[in-house]
Protein backbone atom coordinates (compact mmCIF):
# COMPACT_ATOMS: atom_id res chain seq x y z
CA UNK A 1 0.00 0.00 0.00
CA UNK A 2 1.35 3.40 -0.95
CA UNK A 3 1.83 5.81 1.88
CA UNK A 4 2.86 9.44 2.01
CA UNK A 5 5.64 8.66 4.50
CA UNK A 6 9.07 9.68 3.24
CA UNK A 7 11.71 7.00 2.97
CA UNK A 8 13.89 6.96 6.11
CA UNK A 9 16.99 7.31 3.93
CA UNK A 10 15.73 10.20 1.73
CA UNK A 11 16.22 13.70 3.07
CA UNK A 12 13.05 15.68 3.70
CA UNK A 13 12.99 18.05 0.73
CA UNK A 14 9.80 19.84 1.62
CA UNK A 15 9.95 23.60 1.40
CA UNK A 16 9.35 25.49 4.61
CA UNK A 17 7.08 28.03 2.95
CA UNK A 18 6.87 30.46 5.81
CA UNK A 19 10.64 30.55 6.22
CA UNK A 20 11.12 30.86 2.47
CA UNK A 21 8.77 33.86 2.33
CA UNK A 22 10.47 35.47 5.34
CA UNK A 23 13.85 35.09 3.61
CA UNK A 24 12.42 36.48 0.37
CA UNK A 25 10.84 39.50 2.06
CA UNK A 26 14.09 40.17 3.95
CA UNK A 27 15.94 40.37 0.62
CA UNK A 28 13.53 42.82 -1.02
CA UNK A 29 14.78 46.28 -1.90
CA UNK A 30 13.49 48.86 0.56
CA UNK A 31 11.26 50.53 -2.04
CA UNK A 32 9.64 47.28 -3.23
CA UNK A 33 5.85 47.10 -3.33
CA UNK A 34 4.24 43.79 -2.41
CA UNK A 35 0.82 42.35 -3.24
CA UNK A 36 -0.22 39.13 -1.56
CA UNK A 37 -2.98 36.73 -2.54
CA UNK A 38 -5.63 35.70 -0.05
CA UNK A 39 -4.85 33.11 2.59
CA UNK A 40 -1.36 31.76 3.14
CA UNK A 41 0.51 34.34 1.01
CA UNK A 42 -0.98 37.16 3.09
CA UNK A 43 -0.33 35.30 6.35
CA UNK A 44 3.26 34.45 5.38
CA UNK A 45 4.18 37.96 4.28
CA UNK A 46 2.60 39.50 7.38
CA UNK A 47 4.39 36.98 9.60
CA UNK A 48 7.65 38.00 7.93
CA UNK A 49 7.18 41.45 9.46
CA UNK A 50 4.67 44.03 8.32
CA UNK A 51 6.27 46.63 6.08
CA UNK A 52 4.96 49.71 4.29
CA UNK A 53 4.06 49.20 0.64
CA UNK A 54 2.31 45.89 1.18
CA UNK A 55 -1.26 45.32 -0.03
CA UNK A 56 -2.80 42.23 1.55
CA UNK A 57 -5.72 40.48 -0.11
CA UNK A 58 -8.05 38.41 2.03
CA UNK A 59 -10.50 37.65 -0.76
CA UNK A 60 -10.95 38.43 -4.47
CA UNK A 61 -9.21 35.19 -5.43
CA UNK A 62 -6.96 35.61 -8.44
CA UNK A 63 -6.38 39.33 -7.89
CA UNK A 64 -2.77 39.32 -6.69
CA UNK A 65 -0.97 39.12 -10.03
CA UNK A 66 -3.19 41.46 -12.07
CA UNK A 67 -3.36 43.93 -9.19
CA UNK A 68 0.42 43.92 -9.03
CA UNK A 69 0.50 44.44 -12.80
CA UNK A 70 -1.66 47.56 -12.45
CA UNK A 71 0.63 48.86 -9.71
CA UNK A 72 3.77 48.05 -11.72
CA UNK A 73 2.48 49.89 -14.80
CA UNK A 74 1.63 52.91 -12.66
CA UNK A 75 4.92 52.78 -10.74
CA UNK A 76 7.56 51.71 -13.27
CA UNK A 77 10.39 52.88 -11.00
CA UNK A 78 9.43 50.60 -8.10
CA UNK A 79 10.00 46.85 -7.93
CA UNK A 80 6.68 45.04 -7.46
CA UNK A 81 6.32 41.55 -6.03
CA UNK A 82 3.12 39.52 -6.29
CA UNK A 83 2.92 36.50 -4.03
CA UNK A 84 0.21 34.07 -5.04
CA UNK A 85 -0.56 30.51 -4.18
CA UNK A 86 -1.81 29.96 -7.74
CA UNK A 87 1.20 29.99 -10.06
CA UNK A 88 -0.90 29.64 -13.21
CA UNK A 89 -2.88 32.75 -12.35
CA UNK A 90 0.34 34.59 -11.63
CA UNK A 91 2.20 33.54 -14.74
CA UNK A 92 -0.43 34.34 -17.28
CA UNK A 93 -0.05 38.04 -16.59
CA UNK A 94 3.64 38.58 -16.23
CA UNK A 95 4.39 37.75 -19.84
CA UNK A 96 2.26 40.58 -21.08
CA UNK A 97 3.61 42.06 -24.25
CA UNK A 98 2.81 45.34 -25.89
CA UNK A 99 2.24 44.80 -29.59
CA UNK A 100 2.26 47.64 -32.10
CA UNK A 101 -1.25 48.47 -33.30
CA UNK A 102 -2.39 47.04 -36.60
CA UNK A 103 -1.83 49.76 -39.20
CA UNK A 104 -5.02 49.24 -41.15
CA UNK A 105 -8.13 47.19 -41.30
CA UNK A 106 -11.13 46.36 -39.22
CA UNK A 107 -10.55 45.10 -35.71
CA UNK A 108 -11.97 41.70 -34.95
CA UNK A 109 -11.84 39.97 -31.59
CA UNK A 110 -9.60 37.18 -32.79
CA UNK A 111 -7.24 39.52 -34.57
CA UNK A 112 -7.33 42.39 -32.12
CA UNK A 113 -4.20 41.52 -30.22
CA UNK A 114 -2.52 38.63 -28.51
CA UNK A 115 -3.72 37.95 -24.99
CA UNK A 116 -1.28 38.05 -22.12
CA UNK A 117 -1.39 34.28 -21.83
CA UNK A 118 -0.41 33.84 -25.47
CA UNK A 119 3.21 34.24 -24.42
CA UNK A 120 2.97 31.50 -21.79
CA UNK A 121 3.09 27.90 -22.93
CA UNK B 1 -15.68 58.19 -25.59
CA UNK B 2 -11.93 58.24 -26.05
CA UNK B 3 -11.95 62.04 -25.76
CA UNK B 4 -13.62 61.71 -22.35
CA UNK B 5 -11.02 59.13 -21.26
CA UNK B 6 -8.21 61.50 -22.22
CA UNK B 7 -9.89 64.48 -20.58
CA UNK B 8 -10.05 62.59 -17.30
CA UNK B 9 -6.42 61.52 -17.50
CA UNK B 10 -7.01 57.79 -17.91
CA UNK B 11 -3.60 56.14 -18.13
CA UNK B 12 -4.49 52.45 -18.23
CA UNK B 13 -7.26 50.57 -19.98
CA UNK B 14 -7.81 46.88 -19.39
CA UNK B 15 -9.87 44.76 -21.78
CA UNK B 16 -10.62 41.38 -23.21
CA UNK B 17 -10.42 41.65 -27.01
CA UNK B 18 -13.93 42.59 -28.11
CA UNK B 19 -15.37 44.00 -31.32
CA UNK B 20 -17.63 46.29 -29.30
CA UNK B 21 -14.91 48.75 -28.33
CA UNK B 22 -12.69 48.86 -31.44
CA UNK B 23 -12.18 52.62 -31.54
CA UNK B 24 -11.30 53.06 -27.88
CA UNK B 25 -8.98 50.04 -27.97
CA UNK B 26 -7.25 51.15 -31.16
CA UNK B 27 -6.77 54.69 -29.87
CA UNK B 28 -5.44 53.44 -26.54
CA UNK B 29 -2.98 51.15 -28.32
CA UNK B 30 -1.72 54.09 -30.37
CA UNK B 31 -1.47 56.46 -27.41
CA UNK B 32 1.93 56.30 -25.73
CA UNK B 33 0.43 57.88 -22.58
CA UNK B 34 -1.96 54.94 -22.07
CA UNK B 35 -1.04 51.40 -21.08
CA UNK B 36 -3.42 48.99 -22.77
CA UNK B 37 -3.61 45.77 -20.78
CA UNK B 38 -4.98 42.71 -22.54
CA UNK B 39 -6.77 40.35 -20.17
CA UNK B 40 -7.50 36.65 -20.35
CA UNK B 41 -10.69 37.11 -18.32
CA UNK B 42 -12.57 40.23 -17.29
CA UNK B 43 -12.16 39.65 -13.56
CA UNK B 44 -8.42 40.21 -13.92
CA UNK B 45 -9.27 43.68 -15.17
CA UNK B 46 -11.01 44.55 -11.92
CA UNK B 47 -7.72 43.83 -10.18
CA UNK B 48 -5.65 45.71 -12.78
CA UNK B 49 -7.68 48.91 -12.39
CA UNK B 50 -7.48 48.56 -8.60
CA UNK B 51 -3.71 48.21 -8.83
CA UNK B 52 -3.52 51.22 -11.12
CA UNK B 53 -5.34 53.30 -8.51
CA UNK B 54 -3.04 52.06 -5.75
CA UNK B 55 -0.11 53.05 -7.96
CA UNK B 56 -1.53 56.53 -8.50
CA UNK B 57 -3.08 56.17 -11.97
CA UNK B 58 -6.64 56.19 -13.25
CA UNK B 59 -7.74 53.15 -15.21
CA UNK B 60 -10.89 52.05 -17.01
CA UNK B 61 -12.13 48.53 -17.66
CA UNK B 62 -13.76 47.65 -20.99
CA UNK B 63 -15.85 44.53 -21.36
CA UNK B 64 -18.90 42.93 -22.89
CA UNK B 65 -22.01 42.24 -20.81
CA UNK B 66 -21.15 38.53 -20.57
CA UNK B 67 -17.92 39.53 -18.85
CA UNK B 68 -19.78 41.19 -15.98
CA UNK B 69 -20.79 37.77 -14.70
CA UNK B 70 -17.16 36.72 -14.67
CA UNK B 71 -16.31 39.63 -12.37
CA UNK B 72 -18.85 39.25 -9.57
CA UNK B 73 -16.60 38.03 -6.75
CA UNK B 74 -13.73 40.23 -7.92
CA UNK B 75 -15.98 43.28 -7.48
CA UNK B 76 -15.45 42.69 -3.73
CA UNK B 77 -12.02 44.22 -4.26
CA UNK B 78 -13.54 47.54 -5.34
CA UNK B 79 -15.76 47.64 -2.25
CA UNK B 80 -13.10 46.56 0.23
CA UNK B 81 -10.55 49.01 -1.14
CA UNK B 82 -13.13 51.73 -1.82
CA UNK B 83 -11.43 52.14 -5.18
CA UNK B 84 -12.93 54.61 -7.66
CA UNK B 85 -13.68 52.67 -10.84
CA UNK B 86 -15.39 52.81 -14.19
CA UNK B 87 -16.38 49.86 -16.38
CA UNK B 88 -17.62 50.47 -19.92
CA UNK B 89 -19.82 47.54 -20.87
CA UNK B 90 -21.03 46.83 -24.41
CA UNK B 91 -24.36 45.06 -24.21
CA UNK B 92 -25.29 41.77 -25.85
CA UNK B 93 -28.46 39.79 -25.46
CA UNK B 94 -30.80 42.65 -26.30
CA UNK B 95 -31.38 44.55 -29.57
CA UNK B 96 -31.42 42.17 -32.59
CA UNK B 97 -29.42 39.53 -30.72
CA UNK B 98 -29.04 36.36 -32.78
CA UNK B 99 -27.16 34.31 -30.19
CA UNK B 100 -29.39 32.98 -27.40
CA UNK B 101 -26.36 32.26 -25.19
CA UNK B 102 -25.88 36.01 -24.79
CA UNK B 103 -29.36 36.49 -23.31
CA UNK B 104 -29.13 35.13 -19.74
CA UNK B 105 -26.22 37.40 -18.80
CA UNK B 106 -27.41 40.28 -20.99
CA UNK B 107 -30.74 40.35 -19.16
CA UNK B 108 -29.08 40.41 -15.74
CA UNK B 109 -26.02 42.58 -16.37
CA UNK B 110 -27.43 45.68 -14.70
CA UNK B 111 -28.73 43.80 -11.65
CA UNK B 112 -25.45 41.91 -11.23
CA UNK B 113 -23.52 45.18 -11.18
CA UNK B 114 -25.98 46.83 -8.81
CA UNK B 115 -25.97 43.86 -6.45
CA UNK B 116 -22.22 44.31 -6.14
CA UNK B 117 -22.55 47.97 -5.21
CA UNK B 118 -21.84 49.51 -8.60
CA UNK B 119 -23.88 52.45 -9.92
CA UNK B 120 -25.15 51.79 -13.44
CA UNK B 121 -25.61 54.41 -16.18
CA UNK B 122 -26.70 53.63 -19.69
CA UNK B 123 -26.39 55.11 -23.20
CA UNK B 124 -28.47 53.95 -26.15
CA UNK B 125 -28.00 56.82 -28.60
CA UNK B 126 -24.66 57.76 -30.18
CA UNK B 127 -25.04 61.40 -29.17
CA UNK B 128 -25.38 60.40 -25.50
CA UNK B 129 -22.24 58.27 -25.24
CA UNK B 130 -19.66 61.02 -24.78
CA UNK B 131 -21.68 62.89 -22.14
CA UNK B 132 -22.62 59.73 -20.25
CA UNK B 133 -19.03 58.46 -20.15
CA UNK B 134 -17.80 61.91 -19.13
CA UNK B 135 -20.38 62.03 -16.31
CA UNK B 136 -19.43 58.52 -15.19
CA UNK B 137 -15.74 59.46 -15.11
CA UNK B 138 -16.62 62.48 -12.97
CA UNK B 139 -18.59 60.28 -10.55
CA UNK B 140 -15.80 57.71 -10.41
CA UNK B 141 -12.71 59.87 -10.11
CA UNK B 142 -14.31 63.03 -8.75
CA UNK B 143 -16.69 61.53 -6.20
CA UNK B 144 -14.87 58.22 -5.73
CA UNK B 145 -17.79 56.07 -6.87
CA UNK B 146 -17.84 52.66 -8.47
CA UNK B 147 -19.65 53.14 -11.79
CA UNK B 148 -20.49 51.17 -14.92
CA UNK B 149 -21.86 52.52 -18.21
CA UNK B 150 -23.90 50.09 -20.27
CA UNK B 151 -23.60 50.81 -23.99
CA UNK B 152 -26.80 49.51 -25.56
CA UNK B 153 -26.60 46.92 -28.30
CA UNK B 154 -28.31 49.32 -30.73
CA UNK B 155 -25.18 51.46 -30.59
CA UNK B 156 -22.98 48.64 -31.75
CA UNK B 157 -25.23 47.77 -34.67
CA UNK B 158 -26.23 44.37 -35.89
CA UNK B 159 -23.38 41.94 -35.81
CA UNK B 160 -22.44 40.61 -39.23
CA UNK B 161 -20.59 37.38 -39.68
CA UNK B 162 -17.53 37.53 -41.84
CA UNK B 163 -14.20 35.88 -42.35
CA UNK B 164 -11.30 37.08 -40.24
Amino acid sequence: MATATASPTAPDARLDRRRFVADLVARLPEDALVVTGLGSPSYDVCAAGDRPGTFYLWGAMGAAAPLALGVALAKPDRPVLAESSNPYAALRHVHRRREPPAPHGELRPSALCPTASAAVR
Amino acid sequence: MFTALKKHDIQQIAYVPDAGHPHAIREAQRDPAIHDVVLTTEEEGVAVVSGAWLGGQRAVLLMQSSGVGNCVNMFSLLQMGQFPSLALVTMRGEHAEFNPWQSPMGRTTQQALELMGITVLRADAPEDVGETVDAALESAFGAGERVAVLLGQKLIGRKKWGRD
